[in-house]
């Protein structure tokens, strides 16, 4: 009896080391792919490059290390479902091109900036990673990403400046074009093509 | 003239409170509760004009006549104008850290910083923390209320434009600037503006003209950034697996 509660407790113990050990894993992976996300724009904000090459750098950091097909399927909202897969690849392609350039546009204020990880942590199932941007003689403020595993590979879905829901501001953004356009999706990727 | 001033604070504080009772609850719970809608867009399209008309060109012109350390100088000096206001109101908040940073900056920037030109206490890494009269009343239990678009004054709630009105009855210069003089720090606060207007006029140009839909954007923009702030954390909805929905 005894050895069947010591084997019950070990299997117990190790169990609940696995799941803490996965756990940790994940945790531990969502905030190393932040951690180089932000190594990789450290880098742009501080390379002297002309900003049509930090628009292309940034898309390059969105396409690695974030989902943009699910960023794309959110900011679509309800009318990705009535969306031919066509247009849904279109649209993820204009999307990542207008999103690169409207952001890539406010990196020139990060200039000089220096951006560190603080801080992450496991909300129901998926996680928050905390970061710091530091401006010279500016009070500094929070950036906050969403990593989700997709498959077991943590990908970044979504970030908060100060707070700002960027993928909720971009639904809006996005349905507020598409009704000018009176729902048409085609029309919709056409206009994103042309940010610039 | 004592007693004058006395009245009119707490007449101001008396409608003040009465507004706040008469804040719109929102019922519904919704993210974005805006049921003056028709009426705020109206006041954000003048807003927009305004800035169109007035407040572009003149900050461009200001920022391409005025040389960089000058515009600092004279943003930094209004933002240690706004320090005693923000230090009362930590106080208010019983933030006695915050209290005694702001303290700490207000002191350093008045002092070795010449009256405020210089913004000594950010090199020294003492950022102090911005506050207001909407955080008081926030702090108070007082739910935001419904968004309110105020002309000159933008994006508000009906909260933060009750803050607004305590932040003008409080005016800590009564006195100090004498004369002629009392119009320095309203000038002040309307270069500093004009400072900011050039400064992040790509984030502010993006929004107001970019956007297929400029109000909607100020306003979940201005919400979403009062609350974290307030909160100093993200909303619970937000943490929702993307690849669980579906």
């Amino acid at each position: 009896m005894n050895q069947i509660k010591k084997l019950f407790g070990f299997c117990l113990l190790s169990f609940l080391l696995i799941t803490y050990e996965v756990n940790a894993l994940t945790t531990k992976q969502a905030t190393k792919l932040i951690s180089s996300l932000v190594e990789d724009i450290n880098l742009i904000i501080n390379s002297n490059k002309s900003p049509t090459y930090m628009y292309l750098d940034f898309k390059t950091i969105l396409t690695k290390y974030g989902d943009t097909k699910i960023m794309a399927q959110k900011v679509l909202g309800i009318d990705w479902r009535r969306a031919t897969v066509k247009q849904r690849l279109d649209f993820q392609k204009a999307f990542e091109h207008y999103i690169s350039i409207k952001y890539g546009k406010r990196f020139r204020e990060f200039l000089g900036g220096v951006i560190t990880v603080t801080e992450s942590r496991k909300v129901n199932s998926v996680f928050e990673v905390i970061s710091v941007v530091e401006l010279a003689n500016q009070a500094p403020f929070e950036v906050r990403w969403l990593v989700a595993s997709k498959d077991g590979k943590p990908k970044m879905f979504n970030l908060f400046i100060e707070g700002i829901n960027v993928s909720s501001s971009e639904k809006t953004e996005i349905g507020a074009m598409l009704d000018k356009r009176k729902g048409n999706i085609n029309q919709l990727i056409t206009h994103l093509w042309e940010t610039n | 003239m004592y007693i004058n001033i006395k009245i009119t604070l707490s007449m101001v504080i008396l409608l003040v409170v009465l507004a706040l009772t008469g804040c719109t609850s929102n019922t519904t719970n919704a993210v974005i509760f805006d049921p003056y809608e028709q009426n705020n867009r109206k006041i954000h399209s003048f807003n927009k004009s305004l800035d169109k008309t007035l407040l572009r060109p003149a900050s461009n012109t200001y920022a391409a006549i005025i040389p960089e350390p000058v515009i600092t100088g004279v943003s930094n000096f209004s933002s240690n104008l706004e320090l005693p206001v923000m230090i009362l109101n930590n106080l208010l908040q019983l933030d006695l850290e915050g209290a005694s940073t702001n303290t700490g900056r207000f002191l350093i920037n008045s002092s070795v910083g010449l009256i405020g030109i210089f913004d000594i206490a950010s090199s020294l890494q003492i950022f102090g923390k911005n506050t207001d009269f909407n955080e008081t009343l926030y702090t108070y239990g007082i739910g935001e209320g419904a968004y309110t678009e105020l002309p000159f004054f933008s994006s508000n709630t009906e909260r933060s434009s009750a803050g607004l009105v305590l932040n003008f009855a409080v005016n800590p210069y009564k006195g100090v600037f004498t004369g002629a003089r009392d119009i320095i720090p309203v000038s002040a606060k309307i270069l500093d503006l004009m400072g900011k207007r050039h400064k992040y006029s790509d984030a502010i140009e993006g929004v107001l003209y970019e956007s297929d839909d400029s109000y909607a954007q100020s306003r979940q923009i201005y919400l979403e950034r009062m609350r974290f702030n307030l909160k100093g954390k993200l909303d619970d909805r937000v943490y929702e697996d993307p690849y669980e929905s579906d």
